[in-house]
């Protein structure tokens, strides 16, 4: 068994056993779970981090001095993404950590991690572009902006869950470890504007990539394109609720339906023939 | 030495009779002044709240008689009239009742906290005025130990039971911490006045008031600093709350599905949470389907209590299991403290056996008389190692009275009174190691 698949059964280790303690913490067993389980939880991501520093400088496909992303294939990139999503939550988004979000969280980190365990074909194209510092805050922007509407997408599914068992009257132990609504909807837009501001970057940093390496902001091709319509449709969204003051039900679900465009441009494009971007997910 | 408890609470005396045994604050400094000069009572402890009223006694045996005279005497009650109300505990079954009166399981709500803190205030009273000694003291302590212990590890305490409580959970839940949401408050009946309150301590803002008898309105407005509106302008003011307590006496919906539904509109569906303790309705049901309006009637306020108080009692059994181990806790402490004194005269035994081999051998040891001492102190407590663990794992099987005679027989010890020896040594811990 190989270091990087060592590494990675510890970090689906510590992600499963977090999702134990916030099962049994949701379910009333113990009250201190919860806490236990945000620490396995960090434990699981600071694993993770060690895994994306081995892979990248993992000298197997590069030469030892030189390192890479490691998003050359599904199975890298399926996990970076994953890694992507638990550094917006547990980094960037510190202060507003919640508790029922880990519940939802961890299952979706999981389920990325999981090709990771299988060996892709390496993308040769992407390795000789590495070099090129556009090229990667592109990829890295790219990846942390869909995690934040990803996680966008989380607690507005969340809201809407807690939206229908307020309006149900629903037992309270459904929503008992539900942060208050208002909280959920702050973290939705919260993650919105990252995601925003991250996107933007990717869209613009991949123009002038292709401007030095082709000639042109090449923006003619699917991925380019959907992701433009996504950054578009995020936007308007936002200037709903942050100048038009628009709140509650709505405008969530909204953020909700967006999520399905953020999926499309990172998976459904790959169905596409042509374009810059074939051949990588 | 015996330790007693005699007491009444809501379980077994109505509020008419409770409120005649109730002590003041003033009545209870008094009282626990008065009972210094009890005969026979060494350490004492009252607790008197809305729904019980105990006393706490350790001492010579009769003092459960003279307890009993005191809580009549002192609330100006025949003995007669008071014995058949009163329960009694000895022993263990004091220590078992007073963790769960601590722990809230003998409580009228099971989990409240108010209880904590009463006893907490009941504990710090008796300590100012030096009613506790050692045994009591300790088993209060303990008690506050418990009962955080209970609320830390288990749920007992989760979820709120009363209606005006659950309202102010409810628009937690909604709008988060509250920060200065407004409320429109539509009739003014009692529980809209506690609900109201309830809000205001949890950070409400900006109250209105509103009553077809503006007068009513304009009381209560005063109460509590609110703004008192007539009737035909709550419409209005509507479209800038966000929680309303609706309790007239209408005999129809007063707040309309249309007129709801504008509003929201204009509001630019920020939630609004309606909380109708009105009989007929004053809300119309319906208003619950539009987006971001949250709609509690008095029975949904019922519901969410009753299933609040299923998830409490769901948790007793965990309660009474951390109840039970530190019962069991301060059972070893308390069956130890038979054995303290002989273990003391064990010590001074050595001590003296030692001192004399000591002083006959110095002249042989002169100038290392500091490593020799060191030495026999080190065989002398290896010595007695084995004993006083023994001693120990006696007190907690029951079976110390045989080691203490068989010690006593063995070295010639002479008879002592166990836990008064032993209160001296036991030195309780300072109060605000307790609070936290």
């Amino acid at each position: 068994m190989s270091l990087s698949l060592i590494l990675l059964s510890l970090v689906v280790g510590a992600y499963f056993s977090a999702l134990v303690l916030f099962v049994r913490g949701f379910l009333g067993a113990d009250r201190e779970m919860g806490r236990w389980a945000g620490h396995l939880m960090e434990l699981g991501f600071l694993l993770q981090t060690i895994w994306i520093f081995a892979e990248m400088f993992a000298g197997s496909r590069m030469s030892p001095a030189e390192f890479h992303l490691p998003v050359t294939n599904v199975g890298e990139a399926s996990g970076f993404f994953a890694w992507s999503l638990a550094f917006i939550y547990l980094v960037l988004l510190r202060r507003l950590q919640i508790e029922a979000f880990g519940l939802v969280l961890i299952p979706v980190l999981v389920l990325f991690l999981i090709p990771s365990f299988f060996s892709f074909p390496v993308s040769r194209t992407l390795l000789a572009y590495f070099g090129d510092p556009y090229f990667l805050i592109h990829i890295l922007t790219a990846f942390f902006g869909y995690a934040s509407f990803a996680l966008s997408f989380i607690g507005a599914s969340l809201y809407l869950f807690l939206d229908q068992a307020l309006k149900r009257k629903s037992p309270v132990q459904i929503y008992r470890e539900f942060p208050p609504l208002e909280d959920l909807e702050r973290f939705v837009f919260r993650t919105i504007f990252w995601g925003l501001l991250l996107l933007g970057g990717a869209i613009l940093t991949g123009a002038l990539w292709s401007k030095t390496v082709f000639g042109s902001f090449i923006l003619k091709e699917p991925k380019s394109l959907a992701s433009l319509l996504t950054w578009v449709v995020y936007l308007v969204i936002m200037y709903l609720h942050t100048v038009l003051l628009i709140k509650g039900r709505q405008i969530v679900r909204m953020s909700l339906i967006a999520f399905v465009l953020v999926l499309f441009t990172f998976l459904g494009t790959s169905l596409f023939q042509g374009g810059l971007h074939v051949g990588v997910w | 030495m015996e330790l007693v408890c005699i007491g009444l609470n809501h379980k077994n005396c109505p509020v008419e009779i409770r409120e005649q045994f109730a002590f003041s604050e003033l009545q209870l400094s008094k009282a626990l002044v008065e009972l210094r000069s009890m005969e026979g009572l060494r350490e004492w402890f009252i607790l008197s709240t809305c729904n019980r009223v105990e006393l706490y006694g350790r001492g010579f045996s009769g003092i459960e008689n003279s307890l009993i005279h005191f809580l009549a005497e002192s609330r100006g009650l025949d003995v007669c009239y008071v014995k058949p109300y009163l329960y009694r505990y000895h022993e263990r079954e004091v220590a078992n009742h007073l963790f769960r009166v601590a722990s809230g399981l003998d409580s009228l709500v099971v989990g409240e906290n108010e209880i904590y803190g009463q006893v907490r205030q009941a504990f710090r009273f008796a300590n100012e005025l030096k009613a506790l000694d050692s045994i009591l003291y300790q088993l209060v302590e303990r008690s506050l130990r418990v009962g955080k212990r209970v609320r830390s590890e288990t749920r007992i305490n989760d979820g709120a039971v009363s209606v005006s409580s659950i309202a102010v959970e409810l628009a937690e839940k909604i709008f988060g911490k509250l920060t200065g949401e407004r409320i429109l408050i539509l009739g003014t009946g009692k529980i809209s006045e506690l609900t109201l309150k309830h809000l205001i301590k949890a950070g409400a803002g900006e109250i209105t008031v509103t009553s077809r008898t503006y007068e009513r309105a304009l009381e209560l407005a005063q109460k509590y600093g609110a703004k008192p509106i007539g009737f035909d302008s709550w419409l209005r003011t509507l479209r800038a709350s966000d929680i309303v307590i609706s309790s007239t006496a209408a005999p129809h919906h007063i707040v309309k599905f249309e007129d709801v539904k504008g509003i929201m509109l204009e509001r630019r569906h920020k939630p609004l949470f309606f909380i109708d303790i009105a009989v007929p309705r004053d809300v119309d049901p319906r208003v619950s389907e539009i987006d971001d309006v949250y709609l509690y009637d008095i029975d949904d306020l019922k519901g969410v209590s009753e299933a609040n108080l299923r998830l409490r009692k769901k948790e007793i059994s965990k309660c009474e299991l951390i109840v039970e181990r530190e019962l069991e806790s301060f059972g070893e402490w308390y069956e130890f403290l038979e054995a303290g004194p002989m273990v003391q005269k064990l010590n001074a035994y050595f001590d003296q056996v030692v001192e004399r081999e000591v002083s006959k051998a110095a002249g042989k040891f002169r100038g290392r008389e500091t490593e020799l001492r060191s030495l026999v102190q080190k065989i002398k407590a290896s010595l007695l190692h084995v004993p006083i663990k023994k001693l120990k794992e006696s007190a907690r099987t029951g079976s110390l009275e045989r080691y203490l005679e068989t010690l006593h027989s063995l070295f010639q010890l002479k008879e002592g009174k166990p836990a008064d020896e032993m209160k001296n040594q036991e030195k309780p811990p300072v109060l605000h190691e307790i609070d936290h």
